[in-house]
């Protein structure tokens, strides 16, 4: 019996905790207000390739209140203004990421504004960042064009 | 053979999840150091899609959390929860369909994540056919240990342990959205705190509920003595399994969710080391006066050690979530830092209870407690040096990021020695899990048989 209640509470517990710190956090006003963007299947597909290679191991996507007050580009390496929940709405999976890395992506279309040179950057590597010679011209492809919706 | 695999001989499913969980340890332990290695040298093995950075990184975290310490903390699990008046497992056979479907579900993972084939969600990266294994596993789990608890026994240490069982299938449904498994029911800011959300799980309501239980039961049966009151203990169960499920907006400090739910987050983050520090002082506790005992027993040492290191590294996340210090510690290496302890000592008390529980599931003494003292010491000089590097370099980013003027290049290339430290760290710890299962290994195959009387754990009630 004593067992029971402890599996009981173990189980509302976590169900009630999922529920308050993940569910309700959506119902907020702001977080309602936040609609999807529509993408197109190609830039959906760039996503996808994004997520499979594991980018969000090392870049996030996500700038936080404390660091978007440097405002957008100001330097070649400026993170960007801070993310909103717009920025998410829609997203499956969402990809904040919890390390960075490399430099935050939330904004890398403002920073690198050409095609060319972001497959480059991913067929070569620079830096830190490993190269991705196995990347198909088809993929690489999609996969910069989502990166350049990144604004 | 299939009576050899889903066998009814006593302890061996606790044994077998024990011995699978050693090997995983050093499969772990040997994609880790890789995925370090290409943090030094970011081209290496990049050629090749199954080796690349991201992919290995996925599968690290995964054989990690679910190949190493999962099943050495069930197995030690279920060897404590069958203990005493309770007679054994409720039934071994279903323990051990239980430990094939989670090795079955570790070695899909394993090849699927290099594959390519993920959920792209950090911490649960699987695919759902591995998630609905696990799932199964998890429920056959709570049934047994369920079914076995009931059989009586007032020991203060089985709350956590119930904690844990029934956690686990909770965490893998809702974490992981299995009440629709084909696809991520979540999206959008919802998604992103469902993935925090299983990210503290896992250490939280998964791993730290049986390591807390298997480290009061183990250490009050050697010492001879109860942790602390059956009171303290039951309210350690409570203010755990209340908390833990609340951390997940933690990870989102200045972020893009609420401020009340950041502040219920990190508030529960820092209430949480209050059922963390009562474990690890019941663990001290018992021993006081023993220490010297502790000497023939590198099992306890590391049982000690493990709850040292989960205790500072739930303290390093829970100072990196208040609004100040969270300005240059979030989303950099200190988070690595933290896991390294937080994830690493529940390795340590998995790896003690492993040692500790040799002869009361092998019946055989542990070949060599010089090789688990060297185990024990490589252990405690990687956290020594790779938790100081990494939580400094964690610093030095967030304290370059925030003056706004030092492109992130720099500040990438300042910390480069900093990850050449943890990578040596990683390498280490590669040969620790080596010398651990070549030790239990060489237990089961040459140990020497000890005594019927002495194959009992001594249940302490308080």
């Amino acid at each position: 019996m004593v067992v029971m209640s402890w599996i009981r509470f173990a189980l509302v517990a976590t169900v009630c905790g999922f529920v308050a710190t993940v569910l309700l956090p959506a119902a907020d006003p702001a977080m309602r207000a936040a609609r999807a963007a529509s993408v197109t299947p190609q830039v959906a597909a760039g996503r996808w390739v994004y997520a499979r290679e594991g980018c969000a191991a090392c870049h996030t996507q996500q700038v936080r209140a404390v660091e978007g007050r440097f405002g957008m580009v100001r330097e070649p390496e400026d993170i960007g203004p801070a993310s909103t929940p717009a920025q998410y709405a829609g997203q499956n999976p969402a990809l904040p990421g919890d390390l960075r890395l490399g430099p935050d992506l939330s904004h890398v279309a403002s920073r690198i504004r050409s095609a060319q040179e972001l497959r480059q950057l991913l067929r070569s590597g620079r830096g830190g960042m490993p190269p991705y010679p196995y990347l198909s011209d088809r993929e690489l492809d999609v996969l910069v064009t989502y990166l350049l919706t990144l604004r | 053979m299939l009576a050899w695999m889903f066998s009814d001989e006593r302890w061996s499913a606790a044994r077998r999840f024990l011995f699978a969980g050693a090997v995983w340890a050093l499969a772990a332990a040997a994609y880790e150091s890789v995925v370090w290695a290409q943090r030094v040298w970011p081209g290496l093995l990049a050629d090749f899609p199954w080796t690349s950075h991201g992919r290995l990184v996925a599968t690290a975290r995964d054989l990690w959390t679910f190949g190493f310490l999962s099943p050495l903390l069930i197995g030690a699990a279920l060897r404590v929860a069958g203990q005493g008046e309770r007679d054994g497992l409720w039934s071994e056979p279903l323990a051990n369909l239980a430990l094939w479907l989670w090795t079955a579900a570790q070695l899909l993972a394993t090849w699927w994540l290099h594959a390519g084939w993920t959920r792209g969600r950090p911490f649960g990266e699987a695919p759902w056919p591995v998630d609905l294994l696990r799932l199964a596993s998890a429920l056959l789990l709570l049934w047994v240990a369920k079914r076995t608890l009931e059989r009586g026994g007032q020991e203060p240490a089985l709350g956590f342990l119930a904690l844990g069982f029934a956690a686990m299938p909770a965490v893998l449904v809702l974490g992981k959205g299995l009440f629709w498994p084909f696809a991520n029911p979540y999206a959008g800011v919802v998604d992103a705190l469902a993935q925090s959300f299983l990210r503290s799980a896992l250490a939280w309501l998964w791993c730290a509920p049986l390591a807390a239980g298997v480290a009061l039961y183990l250490v009050a049966a050697f010492a001879g003595r109860p942790a602390w009151a059956p009171a303290l203990v039951g309210a350690s169960v409570v203010a755990l399994g209340a908390l833990a499920p609340l951390v997940a907006p933690a990870a989102f400090v200045w972020g893009p969710v609420p401020f009340w739910a950041q502040t219920v987050g990190a508030v529960a983050q820092v209430l949480l080391l209050l059922p963390l520090l009562t474990v690890v002082t019941g663990v001290v506790r018992p021993l006081a006066g023993r220490w010297e005992a502790v000497r023939e027993q590198p099992g306890v040492a590391f049982l000690v050690a493990g709850w040292g290191g989960v205790a500072a590294g739930a303290s390093a996340l829970a100072l990196a979530s208040l609004v100040g210090p969270s300005r240059v510690a979030h989303l950099t290496l200190w988070e690595e830092g933290s896991r390294l302890l937080v994830f690493g000592g529940f390795g340590a008390v998995a790896a003690g209870a492993a040692y500790t529980l040799t002869p009361h599931v092998l019946g055989r003494a542990l070949v060599s407690r010089a090789l688990a003292w060297r185990h024990f010491w490589v252990v405690v000089g990687v956290w020594a040096l790779a938790t100081p590097a990494l939580l400094l370099a964690g610093l030095a980013q967030g304290a370059t990021w925030a003056t706004g003027t030092v492109p992130f290049a720099h500040a990438s290339q300042a910390v480069a020695p900093f990850v050449a430290v943890r990578f040596a760290g990683a390498l280490a710890l590669v040969v620790a899990h080596g010398m651990f299962a070549w030790n239990l290994f060489l237990t089961a195959d040459s140990g020497e048989p000890v005594p019927a009387a002495e194959r009992e754990l001594v249940p302490v009630t308080g």
